[in-house]
């Protein structure tokens, strides 16, 4: 993926949830449904077929392994890269963000181009 | 109960996706609230979203270092079906007196003395040396074009195949970890196959001596002017090499088909050839012959799309 394309928004939340601290599968599923406040639950599929990608992109990285109740546990963790990327978005989300904000607050107080 | 109806589900993923996750996965699913339609949809499309991530090369997943190690070993070899109709040629030239007039005949038999010679140091693992050989017998065939035959284009179509698997074999013996790797990689036995899959398919095109000149002409004129036999001779030596390639490459890793796929490549040249109108510029034909395996190469990930400095 280009440093370029903009992220698409599972990414982006993925790459959110890794941000602070490693975490397995189970963990990111619930993390991006608390960062979105609910509104984007992802599911299995979807995770893993991104978490592929963003591994053979080295955005994201196994931290560790853990066996839980038999069960094979894997953490990941962002790597400087996709930090790099995260940081990127964030920037270029937030400029977008503050003009439209600007833009909406001209348009309430009756500015005109 | 769940968890035969996820592994059944998880089934549907690439293989080695599976090995290293499937476990894993099994534990974020059991850990969810239990199957549903939505859940089931979106395993399968994420399977299908995998399958093809890989069929494209898509992923990242090849490692490029190693396609390309494999190639540096075994493309000499393969590079030597080449000669065939050189060496149809000097086996007819038996007395000293007609092998040097084979040679001035055919200009491109030191062309494929040096590969000769590149194959035998890629062997030893020789990587610096058998690159410097690969780097100087590429451009011969152009020279060898250029001084020994008055229809320059029409040999340089002939030869379109070679000359594109020689800059690969000279870039991958450049770049790559090498013949040292490769070997690690395929194993001794592999290349004895190779070898005797490339021989083979040299007998078989000297069997079918006259078809190789006529290359680009529709399938119905080549086999009205060679004749069925000749003609099948010609297509089981282009099958002997492609099995030996795919065998020698490794069909169950992602690298050795990728390599194996670099590898066949004079064999979709002169498939490309076949299928080309016999009218065709030569210019053009040229530029398909060499576009066409290009674009496959790249296409299927088994060339790097990006090259990484530093």
């Amino acid at each position: 993926m280009s440093a370029t394309t903009p992220l698409r928004e599972p990414t982006f939340l993925i790459l959110t949830a890794l941000a602070a601290r490693p975490q397995h599968g189970y963990g990111i599923l619930r993390d991006v449904e608390e960062i979105s406040q609910g509104r984007v639950s992802l599911q299995a599929g979807t995770l893993y077929a991104a978490l592929d990608r963003l591994s053979s992109d080295g955005w994201v990285d196994v931290d560790r392994e853990e066996v839980v109740d038999g069960r094979l546990r894997r953490y990941y963790r962002l790597t400087e890269p996709g930090a790099a990327r995260l940081a990127a978005e964030v920037e270029k989300l937030s400029a977008h963000t503050r003009a439209a904000r600007q833009r909406l607050r001209a348009r309430l107080t009756g500015g005109t181009a | 109960m769940n968890e035969r109806h996820y592994r059944k589900l998880l089934a549907w993923y690439p293989r080695d996706h599976r090995e290293r996750h499937e476990d894993e996965m099994l534990g974020v699913l059991l850990a969810g609230s239990g199957p549903s339609g939505k859940e089931t949809v979106d395993l399968l499309r994420g399977a299908l979203r995998l399958h093809l991530r890989r069929m494209v090369g898509m992923d990242g997943g090849i490692d490029h270092r190693d396609v390309l190690a494999i190639v540096s070993l075994l493309g000499p070899i393969v590079m030597l079906a080449g000669a065939a109709t050189v060496l149809d040629r000097l086996v007819a030239g038996s007395s000293v007196w007609r092998l040097s007039t084979a040679i001035l005949e055919f200009p491109g038999a030191p062309v494929w003395a040096i590969w000769g010679v590149v194959a035998v140091l890629s062997l030893f693992r020789k990587r610096r040396a058998a690159a410097v050989g690969a780097w100087l017998g590429t451009p011969a065939f152009l020279a060898a074009a250029v001084l020994g035959y008055p229809l320059f284009w029409d040999s340089v179509v002939v030869t379109t195949g070679w000359m594109l698997l020689g800059v690969l074999v000279a870039v991958a013996l450049t770049w790559s970890p090498g013949p040292a790797r490769g070997w690690e990689l395929v194993g001794g036995r592999r290349i004895v196959v190779l070898v005797a899959a490339v021989g083979t398919s040299v007998v078989l095109v000297m069997k079918s001596l006259g078809t190789y000149g006529v290359l680009f002409h529709p399938m119905d004129i080549t086999t009205a002017q060679h004749g069925p036999v000749r003609m099948t001779l010609w297509a089981l030596a282009l099958a002997v090499l492609a099995t030996g390639v795919v065998v020698a490459g490794g069909a169950r890793t992602r690298e050795g088909r990728r390599a194996a796929l670099v590898l066949s490549v004079p064999v979709v040249v002169s498939l490309l050839m076949l299928v080309l109108p016999s009218n065709a510029n030569l210019l053009v034909a040229t530029a398909v012959c060499t576009a066409v395996p290009l674009v496959a190469l790249l296409g299927s990930g088994s060339l790097p799309r990006r090259i990484r400095l530093g």
